[in-house]
């Protein structure tokens, strides 16, 4: 089975190279456009008790308690009913930015609400206005706890772009499916995609555990 | 003449009364040191003056006439100071760039300007080469120390202490007391909450004791220590002197 998956990966490797290539863009891009609206969304999130705070609330748990295969039908849907027609890829990055920058503003929201009341209170007896009190003494002591969870969610992105095989996006779940119609040997094709997936998300795994050893030792240094 | 002025203030965590009717007042350059047990309302009441403990029910509080309500943030927060138990240092920060910031932020000095005072003041309690550490290589009285300067770079009217020595080790509640020293001596005028009686009777202009959010007794330091009135004062000074 093993030299068969190999012999077709060889064989086909242009479709699954092209689907590769297409989800890792689509990860990225979508990792990119959650980080502006999660960050973003965390933070109005974290300071905002009113109308914003309210709607982003509203946004976060409806991501967090739907599947992400139906959010990914919804906007593919969704969108041309509203008049707004893009590629099935733009479609998909939509998606992935949807739903990720619900669990970013979550991560950034957390992050937030771990640094210590007083690092606000001194902030505020100081004077400090809300916008430097996050950008000058928030938000630089979170980023260094929460970008593990942030580069973790980025293996999240690239295991969900194959829900994007759904709307027939070229990613690397559909090049095996494809793969697989032609040669009727679905077991070894997707056995590829499989590897493919392990490759990937492990040494991104890797690199994140890597960091956080290196961070937790300079905290280490600086403490 | 009044420099500072709280009339009858009552303030509510929930269904919790945790000021009822305190009313005192005090002149430029004295010293309040307010003591009581824990749990007495000693730091709300502080807390409550730069509002960290959210609005009062009813009551006022005064700066020099301006009513603590009314007056914009930015001019509260310019005229008042505070230094907490817990020193509350931006732990990203050097101890420089601690003091630099909210002068450079709020008084909208420039970097080379807010650097010079920092460093001056920095000299002023001897951590002058400290300037570039971060505060965690710093010892807690140390910390502290650093905490001061952040606030007096601002140049506050009026230094609120909450308990600034009660989260140190022994060995360095003399070196902050001795910063505080300086600062009573040159006229600074302060409220502080603490424990250290010591201090309370060298430098406090007057003492006020408190119990379950009520003020129970307001003397001089000679009589509040020789001559209590009250006997829940008498009952705390024996607890806190004799133990």
């Amino acid at each position: 089975m093993f030299t068969t998956a190999y012999d077709l990966f060889w064989q086909y490797r242009d479709v699954y190279l092209r689907g590769l290539a297409n989800a890792l863009t689509a990860a990225a891009l979508g990792l990119v456009l959650s980080l502006c609206v999660g960050v973003l969304a965390g933070i109005v999130r974290f300071s905002s008790r009113g109308i914003a705070g309210r709607i982003i609330g509203i946004y976060v748990s409806v991501v967090r308690n739907t599947p992400m295969l139906v959010q990914v039908y919804f906007i593919y849907f969704g969108l041309p009913a509203l008049g707004i027609t893009l590629s099935a890829f733009a479609t998909g990055v939509v998606a992935l930015t949807f739903n990720s920058g619900a669990y970013i503003a979550e991560i950034t929201r957390g992050g937030l609400a771990a640094i210590p009341q007083g690092q606000t209170e001194a902030a505020m007896a100081l004077g400090l206005n809300q916008r430097v009190l996050l950008a000058r003494v928030l938000v630089p002591q979170a980023a260094p706890t929460v970008l593990p969870a942030i580069t973790g969610q980025f293996v999240q992105l690239i295991k969900d772009t194959s829900l994007l095989y759904t709307i027939a996006v070229l990613e690397i779940t559909k090049a095996a499916d494809d793969v697989g119609n032609e040669t009727y040997q679905f077991l070894e094709a997707y056995l590829v995609s499989c590897v493919i997936y392990v490759v990937i998300c492990a040494v991104l795994n890797l690199l994140v555990d890597q960091y956080e050893r290196r961070a937790g030792f300079s905290r280490h240094r600086r403490v | 003449m009044t420099f500072f002025e709280a009339r009858n203030v009552n303030l509510y965590f929930g269904s919790f009364h945790v000021l009822r009717d305190v009313s005192f007042e005090f002149g430029k350059g004295d010293v309040l040191v307010v003591c009581g047990p824990s749990g007495s309302g000693k730091s709300t009441l502080i807390r409550s003056i730069n509002r960290l403990a959210g609005p009062l029910a009813s009551g006022s509080m005064s700066i020099q006439g301006c009513d603590l309500k009314s007056l914009p943030r930015r001019d509260l927060y310019r005229r008042i100071g505070m230094v907490f138990q817990r020193f509350n240092l931006f732990q990203h920060l050097t101890v420089l760039e601690n003091i630099a910031l909210p002068q450079r932020r709020v008084l909208g000095r420039s970097r080379r300007e807010a650097a010079d005072r920092a460093r001056a003041l920095l000299d002023r309690v001897g951590l002058v080469d400290k300037a570039e550490t971060y505060p965690v290589r710093l010892s807690g009285g140390q910390q502290q120390r650093v905490a001061i300067c952040r606030t007096l770079a601002m140049e506050p009217e009026l230094l609120l202490f909450d308990e600034p020595t009660s989260a140190l080790d022994p060995e360095m509640v003399g070196e902050v007391l001795q910063v505080m020293r300086g600062l009573a001596s040159g006229g600074m005028t302060m409220i502080v909450v603490t424990h250290e009686m010591g201090f309370a009777r060298e430098l406090g202009t007057e003492i006020l004791f408190m119990e379950q959010g009520q003020v129970v007794e307001r003397a001089p330091p000679v009589d509040f220590f020789a001559s209590p009135r009250e006997a829940r004062t008498r009952a705390f000074l024996d607890q806190i002197l004799h133990h």
